[in-house]
């Protein structure tokens, strides 16, 4: 069914076309969600979040315009709010715990846990629980450096870089010009650029030879 | 070399021209989204690229697919909280009571305020009962506890006693009239001019000072 068509039907009050929409857009809304706050359970709130308040307003969208802008919009600002909120009381815990808890299919999102990576050596093997592995300490590098970039820099490089949107989605997701997208994206490029050299220059090197 | 190596060497040879500018910051926007998906789905590339540009190590954090049925419980949840009338937990007071959504608040308070800033300028416009008026130069009274008489001797010259007095009350020197200003004299100073005066409260005398020093220029 074509979009505009569920939106139409969702903000008259049908809610299998509310519950199509959510099954089509809330993978999208949870990796936004889930890369501004960094905690796979604090996501899964935030992005269900976006879908309650989605619901109180959807009758306030204006037919044409961009459906996805908005969305977005509902959740980087829910998301910034919550990892605000919530930073102080899970991000020691969260990081530790993130793809290490459940089993697989239980909603585990960044794959089960498996042994640990000798500290600081920024090499994993190539089999996927080394992958696993090192997906894991790539997140908590992330996050770690992100402490580091301003509000703006943070969600233009998580739209930008991370989720693959334009500058032009960016812009209208952030109210603001895809010139400046632009400057806070070269921005945060150059401090995760320099904080990984000065901290993590293990993974500033390749890894050697790779077969994909 | 296979089919598959052949065409993922080229699209990294493709690619290779424009990693420097996309390093610097320095590529268009469709050059710069064709070298980024490349770098996501290109590990090879991506070693290569991390040290002229460790910032891609993050592609690494794209999306991975759900579990399955991750969405559908996803959806499942929002639509059973939708279903029990749940409001946004994080909403602010206002966002809570729908009678007062953030537009509607607006609608109300955009009027209410213009009519009180309406109100306020009628009431204090020249003329208004809230009007107070405008003091022009030589209107109004300053209240003084003392009662300097025009064309009175300038009081307290330096070494000089008297007349000291303000204002002096005859026959009661250093007294105070009943009701009237205190009295004040010049008890004199080599060095400024030194004024005294006394406050009769009901017998008890409070001897007040004032040093005035000309040589301070103000």
């Amino acid at each position: 069914m074509d979009e505009q068509e569920l939106i139409r039907r969702a903000a008259a009050g049908d809610l299998d076309a509310f519950e199509a929409i959510v099954a089509r857009k809330g993978e999208r809304v949870f990796w936004i969600a889930y890369h501004i706050v960094g905690d796979e359970e604090l996501a899964r709130d935030v992005a269900q979040e976006v879908f309650i308040r989605l619901h109180r307003v959807i009758r306030r969208f204006r037919a044409g315009g961009r459906f996805d802008a908005w969305l977005y919009r509902i959740a980087t600002n829910l998301g910034i709010d919550a990892f605000r909120r919530e930073r102080p009381h899970r991000e020691a815990a969260a990081l530790e715990e993130i793809g290490e808890r459940a089993a697989p299919g239980e909603g585990t999102v960044l794959g089960p846990g498996t042994n640990p990576v000798p500290a600081g050596s920024g090499r994993a093997s190539e089999s996927p629980a080394g992958d696993a592995l090192r997906g894991r300490e790539v997140r908590r590098i992330y996050l770690s450096l992100t402490a580091l970039l301003t509000r703006k820099q943070r969600l233009a490089f998580v739209l930008r870089e991370i989720e693959g949107l334009t500058t032009a989605e960016v812009a209208e997701i952030m109210k603001t010009r895809e010139s400046t997208v632009r400057n806070h994206i070269l921005q945060a490029r150059r401090v995760l650029q320099e904080g990984l050299r000065r901290l993590y220059p293990e993974y500033c090197r390749p890894r050697g030879p790779r077969k994909d | 070399m296979n089919a598959d190596d052949r065409m993922k060497s080229d699209a990294c040879l493709q690619v290779e021209p424009h990693l420097s500018s996309y390093a610097a910051g320095a590529s268009d926007e469709a050059s710069e989204r064709r070298v980024r998906d490349h770098l996501f789905a290109c590990a090879a590339c991506r070693e290569a690229q991390l040290e002229r540009d460790p910032s891609v190590l993050f592609l690494e954090m794209r999306r991975a697919p759900l579990p399955a049925g991750f969405m559908d419980r996803f959806a499942a949840d929002v639509r059973r909280r939708v279903e029990a009338g749940e409001r946004p937990r994080w909403a602010p007071l206002a966002g809570r009571i729908p009678a007062f959504s953030a537009r509607r608040l607006a609608y109300v308070a955009a009027p209410v305020m213009t009519l009180l800033l309406l109100g306020t300028l009628f009431l204090v416009r020249p003329g208004g009962p809230g009007f107070r008026g405008l003091r022009k130069p030589g209107e109004g009274t300053v209240s003084s506890p003392f009662v300097v008489q025009p064309g009175s001797a300038r009081l307290g010259k330096p070494g000089v006693k008297g007349p000291g007095t303000l204002p002096a009350v005859p026959g009661l020197p250093g007294a105070v009239a009943p009701g009237g200003p205190p009295l004040m004299e010049d008890v004199g100073s080599p060095s400024a001019r030194v004024y005294r005066f006394t406050v009769d409260s009901g017998g008890d005398e409070t001897p007040i000072y004032f040093v005035v020093d000309e040589s301070i220029d103000i």
